[in-house]
Parts: C-alpha cells; structure tokens; sequence
C-alpha cells in the first residue's frame, strides 16, 4: 500500500473542467449526493441447486463524489490518479458472494449484477430434497459478508476502456483475493460490448462454495474447491438520456462458471445469464 | 431457464459482438441521435451566463423534414428539408440548461433530445469512475 503512495507522492488529477468538457465523458458533481432507480423487466439465472431464478424489477442506486473520494452503492473509493484516459483508485467494494445465502443481504437489494457472478437467491421453498450427490444450500452454515480491498486500475482508449481490480479480503472473514477484469468496447453512443473475467483464489471461492466436513450430517461427501475463472461477454444496449438524465437499457450477459465452482454439491448449472431491460431514472 | 441451450447463446452473442465490430467499421456517421459539442459549459468566477459557441449535429436512419428547437419554444431554429444528417454552429448566451430538440415537421414529434449543461463554480464537476466490469 505505502509503496503506491510513493509512486503517486501528490494526488495527480487534471483540469476538471478540462476532462468534463470532451464530449462524451461522464461528469458528476461533487460534494452531492446522486440517487437512481431502473425499473424494468429481467431476470437472472441461478446456478444453484433447488434455488429460483431470481427476477430484476426494481433497482435502486446512490453515489457520491468528494474531490477524491467516492461511494457507488457498495463501493467504496479513493482516487489517487485521474487523467483524460486513465485513472488509479484504492477500493472496497463487497464480495458479492454472499448474497447467494443470505435473502436480505445489502447485494440483494442494490443489485450489483455483475458482481452476482456466481450466486443467486435461496429459493424460498426450504423443502429438502432426498438427492444423493447435491446439497441444499440451506444445510449449510452460514457465510459472511466480506468486503475485499485494492487497487482498481481503468485506462481508456478511442472507442474502448478495460478495468482491472486486484482484491484481498480485508473483513479477516476468509482472506480471499479476488482479480477483476473487464475489456468494454462502445460501438456507438448506444451499443457497448464486454468481455471480462473473475478470478477468486482458493479460500475465497472454498470459502462460498466448498462443502466442510461438518456442515453435512449425512453420507455425502465433501467438497473444496480450488480458485476459480469465471469469463463473461455482455453486450448492453441505451438509449441517448433526456433532459432529466432518465434513459432505456437493455441487456445481456453470460457467464461461465469455473469448473471449481460448478461442481460444488450445491451448485447444478455451470453458467449464469442475466437479462434486464428497463428505464432507469437519474433524482437528485 | 435451466433448459436454456447454453451453447446457442453463447453463439448468439458472438454473432451480435461479430455484428457490432462491423457496424463500428462504418464509423460514427451511423450513430442516430442529436448530438452537441461542447455538452457542458462551466461559468468562471464572476460571469453570470456562458457565451459559446456550439455545434449540434443529428443524423437519422432516413431524409426526413425535420426542425430544430430549444428549450421548447414555439418557433424553430432551423429547419432542413428531406435530409437524413446535418450539423449547424450556434452561438449562445445562457445563463442556465439549453434542451435541444429534433421534431419531425410532420405532427411535430420530438425525435431527439440534447441538454447543454451550464455549471456554476460552486458545483464543482469530476469525471465518474469506470466500471465497465459492473453490469450497468
């Protein structure tokens, strides 16, 4: 961490209005806070076992800018570096997966959706199943909720930007790590295409989705996984804002769920797809 | 869902990226909307209105009669004649949010829109972060 602050010994950003003047760039005001709600029609694939889809109607989100510091929903940041076509932040942003088991979690209801790479809702039919070789997710004992910390670099180019994230948990609740890596290119002012991957390593995806030998009381086995690579393309669609800010979007994204994960006991689809296509409203 | 066939998915979405790298090849003349440059405009110090000038462009997908308005007056700014693109320069003097407005001559349906943002010194801007990882 200390050696980054060496590298950047002053915070180096240029003009303000320099960079909000290009065409194109998305600004926002500091010092406020920003507030927005997509309503629309989607749904999510889950890739557990005996668990719903889970629909995407509603939902919500907030940010806030200082100068340096900022807060998106569940992400929390510190910009060091800022340029026309580059940026460096410190983050802490959750790890998502615990949404997967625990309905009310905060991942739940400011639906990152990108981030719920691997995971979906407990479905509320709690009844147990008398299959042999999978396991309901609501035998399990609990996992907690974990913010991971980093570095999150952003560089971008004429029609394209790619982001890349190096995260460690820093809540002491698994000591995962986690790479998050996202190559989006704009075919016009409407249509975006992205591929990206993200990587946890062992302990984090153990963590969520290994099977302990004392958390089953029956003749089924354990499981523990290895880290895992999980790619996905996406391909999104917006119409040009109005005046309020408000705009449609539509999307679409697959993923692909490591080998590690999917063949967790709890798990019975190795993909995840995700669908959403509604108008989303910018309040202020 | 679960009986989705995963592979024909993933095939439909490689083909709309294939789609997408050769509609980029066209450049931006096939981008349909109504576009300004500059979008913003920051007040210094002491001044109270932003004197610029402004291009706006806007291109359709066919020749049409189309009008240009501002701030929803009654009476246009220019008009062109079954044209399918065009761009014009403006000057301006506001002192707050310009709305542009493409209609349609016939049944004067709003087509386009484009704000031109106007930023006081007290509301000081910075650029959002990227996050194309996040679905949104």
């Amino acid at each position: 961490m200390l050696s980054v602050f060496m590298f950047f010994p002053h915070v180096i950003q240029a003009s303000d209005e320099e960079l909000c003047e290009e065409q194109g760039s998305q600004c926002v005001e500091t010092r406020q806070w920003n507030f927005g709600l997509s309503v629309g029609l989607g749904i999510r694939s889950n890739p557990l076992f005996e668990s719903s889809d889970i629909p995407l109607i509603i939902l919500p989100e907030f940010s806030y800018y200082g100068e340096q510091f900022f807060i998106e929903n569940l992400d929390i940041g510190y910009t060091l570096f800022d340029s026309a076509n580059r940026s460096f932040n410190l983050i802490a942003t959750p790890s998502y997966d615990r949404v997967f088991f625990n309905r009310w979690d905060p991942g739940n209801l400011l639906v990152d959706l990108s981030s719920l790479s691997s995971e979906g809702q407990i479905s509320i039919d709690n009844s147990i199943t008398d299959n042999s070789t999978h396991i309901d997710p609501n035998e399990l004992s609990n996992r907690d909720f974990s913010y991971l910390g980093g570095f999150e670099f952003s560089q971008e180019f004429e029609h394209s930007q790619i982001q890349l994230s190096i995260l460690q948990d820093i809540t002491g609740v698994h000591s995962g790590k986690e790479i998050r890596f996202a190559y989006a290119y704009s075919v016009n002012h409407h249509l975006k295409t992205t591929l990206g991957f993200t990587w946890k390593d062992k302990n984090l995806t153990d963590y969520y989705y290994g099977v302990d030998e004392n958390e089953i009381v029956d003749d089924r086995g354990v499981y523990q996984a290895d880290a895992s690579f999980n790619p996905f393309v996406r391909i999104s669609f917006n119409t040009q804002t109005d005046e309020s800010g408000n705009n449609w979007r539509l999307s679409f994204e697959y993923q692909k769920l490591d080998q590690q994960i999917s063949q967790s006991p709890i798990l019975v689809d190795d993909y995840v797809m995700t669908f959403y296509a509604g108008k989303r409203f910018q309040f202020k | 869902m679960k009986s989705i066939n995963v592979n024909k998915c993933v095939l439909f979405v490689l083909s709309i990226m294939m789609f997408s790298q050769l509609m980029a090849e066209d450049g931006k003349e096939l981008e349909h909307g109504l576009f300004l440059s500059p979008e913003n405009c920051f007040l210094l110090n002491d001044s109270q209105k932003c004197d610029l000038n402004i291009k706006v462009r806007w291109h359709l997908d066919k020749k049409s009669n189309v009008c240009l308005y501002k701030n929803q007056e009654i009476v246009h700014i220019q008009c062109w004649k079954d044209q399918s693109n065009a761009s014009i320069v403006l000057f301006l003097s506001v002192e707050k949010d310009v709305l542009f407005e493409l209609r349609s001559v016939s049944g004067g349906k709003t087509l386009f829109t484009a704000p031109l943002k106007i930023y006081k010194e007290v509301s000081k801007l910075r650029r959002k972060r990227r996050n194309p990882w996040s679905f949104y």
